[in-house]
């Protein structure tokens, strides 16, 4: 048990990681051939049509969104990255919480979910440990779409509740048979995270729905 | 002499649909689907010579649509394609190859000439078994 508790961190950020690095040559992959498909119409057709100059146009569009993708992938991985080079900082909850929703779309996605934010203007800013808050967060979403089934959605939410912050993941759809005997071990390793930012949990079981709640600003002495 | 059938199953569509057009300009018969359950589809309609496929599918997991196949026609030659950098003894066991993108297509077309004659071989050997 405590191994799992002990490489349960390391194996997040090597998970979240090697989801982007996936998509990332994903990416890089089309334009290869994308690139590649053009160099071909020259050299097999001779390309000097109306239509083989629209196919040219409708190439170099795609080629400029995967690069826009890949661009804005790159974004989030290294401000992910960056969250846990920092123990303390003041940092932007919905950006936060938007890293985390972002980079696992991907694994939603391959278990036919939906992961979606919901983020409110204004919120204040937090002062703590973005990188662990993440790590929890990931933990009950993870529980989440653990326990749902295909079609089933996940909503992540954060709102200001007087000196403290209160970020919502709240689930919608059937859960599977069996679902509650997940062997994640996440329970215990959210707990074990929980008191190293005055975080508490609340949950919601009429309403799917569980509460992460942290103070806006941990003390030094915590 | 007939032309090499493949097929294509990855999610990405802009990846299988252009690398399917770039294996038709060079003479292949090649056809891209995005699903598990689109390949199975065609797998039992136009029984492909190869496939190339990607591991991480919606609603399937790769390995398990390599097994679906295979039980269905052990013939059918299959090219794991895939951003994954790591295959296992598994996979290596069941597939003709195992190729991690972004490759060149110089690299991917011997090996679906390859994997094709392997195929034609097999198709040989198993209707001299039946005679």
């Amino acid at each position: 048990m405590n191994e799992k508790k002990e490489t349960a961190r390391p194996a997040f950020i090597a998970k979240i990681i090697a989801s982007f690095t996936h998509e990332l040559k994903n990416h890089l992959a089309i334009i290869r051939e994308s690139a590649g498909l053009m160099s071909d119409m020259i050299e097999y057709k001779g390309g000097g049509s109306e239509e083989d100059k629209k196919k040219y146009l409708d190439i170099l569009k795609s080629i400029h969104k995967q690069t826009e993708r890949s661009s804005g992938f790159i974004t989030y991985l290294n401000r992910f990255s960056h969250r846990m080079d920092r123990i303390r900082d003041s940092y932007d909850i919905n950006e936060a919480l938007e890293d985390i929703t972002v980079l696992m779309s991907r694994l939603a996605n391959h278990r036919q979910l939906i992961l979606e934010n919901n983020f409110r203007d204004n919120l204040p800013s937090v002062y703590g440990n973005a990188a662990v808050v993440q790590f929890i967060c990931y933990c009950i979403i993870e529980q989440k779409m653990f326990s749902l089934a295909s079609g089933g959605s996940i909503l992540v939410c954060a709102e200001e509740a007087g000196d403290k912050m209160n970020i919502k993941i709240i689930s919608n759809g059937t859960i599977k048979e069996g679902s509650e005997e997940s062997d994640f071990c996440l329970s215990e390793t959210i707990d074990l995270f929980l008191k190293s930012i005055s975080g508490e949990i609340t949950k919601n079981d009429s309403k799917n729905e569980t509460t992460l709640t942290i103070p806006l600003a941990i003390s030094e002495a915590d | 002499m007939p032309q090499t059938k493949v097929l294509l199953v990855d999610d990405e569509k802009e990846f299988a649909s252009t690398l399917s057009e770039r294996l038709c300009l060079r003479n292949f018969d090649a056809k891209a689907v995005f699903c598990a359950e689109d390949a199975l589809s065609v797998i039992r309609h136009e029984s492909p010579d190869v496939i190339l496929l990607d591991l991480k599918l919606p609603g399937m997991s790769g390995m398990e649509l390599i097994r679906t196949i295979k039980l269905y026609d052990h013939t059918i030659e299959i090219i794991v394609l895939t951003g994954h950098g790591k295959s296992t003894d598994e996979i290596m066991s069941i597939v003709f190859d195992y190729v991690v993108k972004p490759v060149h297509i110089k690299e991917i077309l011997p090996r679906i000439e390859r994997a094709a004659q392997q195929r034609k071989e097999a198709l040989l050997e198993s209707a001299n078994v039946q005679e």
